[in-house]
Parts: C-alpha cells; structure tokens; sequence
C-alpha cells in the first residue's frame, strides 16, 4: 500500500503539490487525470522516491522495488538495446521476454542512434518490463507506438504485473482504455485528501 | 576529374613542407652564417651523424622514458582529482587556487622551484606531470559534471550499486573528454620536460644536448635537436590519435553483468 500523508512539494518558490493525502492498494491499475501542468509527474516522482516532500510523508511497503517508464526513454546511448534492458535485469531470460513482447528481439543489436523514436520507447517499456518490480509507474508510456503494438505491450504490463499495482498517466484516451484503469481526477492545484 | 583525397592530402602536406623548407633555405641562403641559420641540407646531415651515436638513442629514449612518466602520472591523478573535486565541494574549494597557480605561473619557475626541491633527474618527469595535469583534471571534471543526471536518476531508480553506475555510465560519459585531455595533454607534456632538461641538464636527455649545442655554438645541431623533439612530438601525437580514435568508435562491453 501506498500512502501519503499531508504532502507538499514545490519546486523552488512555485508550490506544486500542497497537503495531499491519499492511499493505494498493493495491486490495481490507476491512472492519475488531471490538465497539463498540475503535477502528475511530480507525482509519480515522489512515489518512485526520485523527489523528497518538502513536508508530509509518503510510505510504500517495506523493500517495495518500483519499475518505471519515464516521460523521456533515458536509454544509455552506448549499450545496444539488449544490454539497455540487460542494464537493470541480471536475468538473460526475462530479458529475452521483454524485448520479445516489445517485438524487438530482431533489433536487439542496434544501438539507440540505430533505432526510431518508436523503437527506442519500446527498449524503454522493455527494461521496465525486464525489470519487475512491486509497481510499475508508466509516464506517458505509449507515445509515438502504433496502436496494434500498444495493445500486445499492454497486455504483456498486464500479464506480468498482474497481483502488482500500476500507476499510470496519460494525455491519451485510447492509450488510457488499454489498461482499463481505475481514474483519479486530479484537482488543480494538487491538494486535499484524494480519497 | 577528382583526385583521391588521401593522394591530395599527400600532395598538399608535401607541397606545404616543400614551401617552408624552401623559404628556410632561402633565408638560411641570404644570411649566409651557419652559426645563426644553417640550410636544411646542414641540418639534416647533421641529424644523420646524431643517429648513428649511440648517445642519440639513450637521450632520445630517456627523455620519451621521463614524458611517460609524467604524462601517465597526471593522467592518472587528474582523472582521481576530478573525481574527488566534482564529488567533495570541498575538496574543489581547496584544490581550485592550486589549479589556477599551475596554470598562470610560468614553467620555468617551476622547474626552478622543484629543482631546489628534488633530484633534478626526477625535475623533467615532474614538471611533465605538473604541465599535464590541470588539462586531465579540468576535462575529466566537467566530463563527470556533464554525466546525463536523468541516466543516473533512471540507474537509482532501478536501484543499480554505484561500481555499476560508475562503469556503465560515468566512464563512457567521460571518456571523450579524458581522450580529448591526453591528447591535448601529450603535446604540453613534451614541450615542459624538454624546457625542464634544458635548465636541469639530466645525462642522456634531449635538453642536455640542445643545451650543449647551444653553449658550442654548434647552431646546426640545436636545429637536429629541435626537430628530433617535434618528430617525436607528431609520431606520438598521431599514435594517440590512432588509440584515442580506436576508443572513441568502441561502444559499451559485455551484455549481462
């Protein structure tokens, strides 16, 4: 379970989150809606841990490891794709299951500067993939990926986090009925108790 | 019709020597004193008697000897000084003013000081290092702070241990700039150790000898000498281009670890 109890963040002077609190089971698909701006990501930052609440506090379980997929694809311009995934998962076979739900496993040898812009997301999806995790926090996982492919990938997220909980923002409708999510409207500007 | 650019590039480096050398001549023609300029021709005979004495060879070889010791040592504790500096503020505070006397003071004060203070055999490889150093510790240093900070944010987040981060992403973030830095460094360390043993004067050393064609009078022969160093100087810049090359193009290792 996640929880987070009074949380405030700001970046600088610009307060982006004030006294929110809420709470998520262990397992479940969520997606997060809210308009541009009002700190989804920040969020999903401070959940991951990758941000530290200016006051408040927010527990995960124990040990809790999380998986992401970022906004950006942060892939490591001189590993080929398979080493990218490879880079989080000492486990060659569940690397192997990755790229392979992500068809990619004809291109496991390019390089980033190799592939497309879609090519490198999907490397992206692969590693969070590859990697597991307790939660799998998704960033706008699906942009530039044609709808087929969302669809196989999404059902790969689904199969492997299965009992796992998701957290999930998007701008995409489309992108959003995939995973069947439960919705939590974001007010704007972050604050109050969201459950 | 297009020639083969490598044949061109032959043709203009030889025809580019071919004009200096012949104003050179020209010159070296006109003053007519073999004590202040000598011809090309004098020189290169010169150099042909230097390379059969055996005393070439251990001058030459002791001095690339002292150029590789400095140049490895500051090599080695310029990448360590980036390290600690970018990671420890304090230590960047601290060693920051010793970083801008090496590089403002001029070498020969340097070489002037540490011959009070050690072994002049050692001054050469010494100064070498001193002059090197500052160009590693810079480059290495803003190659550590322009390390991607979203990669190593994505590394912690997968939770990778911090030998993993260091090798699979500070060390090819930094690489091009360690390369850049020796290849830069190699020239600056060759001019400083010749100055250091034109001043220091160590037996079998390149500056011993151009200090002593110097005190002869023997003009021809401190040109042979000049132009051993910057033979020696492009021969080991162009093998550290070739490796440095051979590096750059190398991309990431072994796929699971």
């Amino acid at each position: 379970m996640i929880s987070a109890e009074h949380l405030s963040f700001s970046y600088g002077s610009t307060p982006v989150i004030e006294d929110l609190s809420f709470t998520l089971p262990d397992s479940g698909v969520f997606r997060f809606d809210g308009p541009s701006g009002c700190g989804k990501t920040t969020l999903l930052r401070l959940i991951a841990d990758l941000e530290r609440p200016n006051s408040g506090s927010i527990t995960r379980q124990p040990n809790a490891t999380v998986s992401m997929v970022f906004q950006e694809n942060r892939l490591l311009p001189w590993l080929s794709a398979e080493e990218n995934v490879a880079f989080v998962c000492g486990d060659s076979l569940r690397v192997e299951r990755a790229l392979k739900a992500v068809s990619l496993w004809d291109e496991r040898h390019k390089f980033p500067e190799e592939l497309s812009g879609g090519m490198q997301r999907r490397v992206a999806i692969a590693r969070a993939i590859a990697y597991g995790g307790d939660i799998l926090i998704l960033d706008e996982p699906f942009t530039g990926l044609d709808e087929q492919l969302c669809q196989t990938i999404a059902d790969t997220i689904y199969r492997e986090f299965a009992e796992k909980l998701i957290l999930l923002v998007t701008h995409s409708e489309e992108e959003a009925r995939l995973f069947s999510p439960k919705t939590i409207t974001l007010p704007c500007p972050l604050t109050g108790d969201l459950t | 019709m297009s020639a083969n650019p490598k044949l061109r590039r032959i043709l203009t480096v030889l025809g580019t020597a071919c004009f200096w050398l012949l104003v050179w001549y020209l010159i070296a023609v006109l003053v007519n004193q073999n004590v202040l300029i000598p011809t090309p021709w004098a020189v290169l005979c010169t150099m042909g008697t230097l390379v059969t004495k055996p005393l070439f060879w251990q001058s030459v070889g002791l001095t690339l000897l002292r150029v590789c010791i400095g140049f490895a040592a500051a090599l080695a504790v310029g990448v360590l000084l980036a390290a600690l500096t970018t990671r420890f503020s304090l230590l960047h505070t601290l060693f920051s003013p010793v970083l801008h006397i090496i590089r403002a003071a001029p070498v020969a004060s340097f070489i002037i000081i540490t011959l009070v203070w050690i072994v002049y055999d050692l001054v050469p490889a010494f100064i070498s290092f001193l002059m090197v150093l500052p160009i590693v510790w810079i480059n290495v240093s803003e190659g550590i702070r322009q390390t991607d900070t979203q990669l190593l944010e994505m590394a912690s987040l997968f939770r990778l241990s911090k030998a993993k981060q260091i090798r699979r992403i500070y060390l090819p973030s930094v690489k091009p700039f360690f390369l850049t830095a020796a290849v830069n460094g190699l020239s600056f360390a060759w001019k400083s150790a010749v100055a250091a043993e034109v001043i220091c004067r160590p037996d079998f050393s390149i500056g011993r000898q151009l200090q002593e064609a110097k005190l002869y009078m023997e003009t021809p022969q401190v040109f042979a000498w000049t132009a051993v160093v910057v033979i020696l100087s492009l021969v080991l810049e162009r093998v550290l281009l070739r490796l440095t090359a051979t590096a750059r193009s190398k991309k990431g290792g072994a796929v699971h670890d």
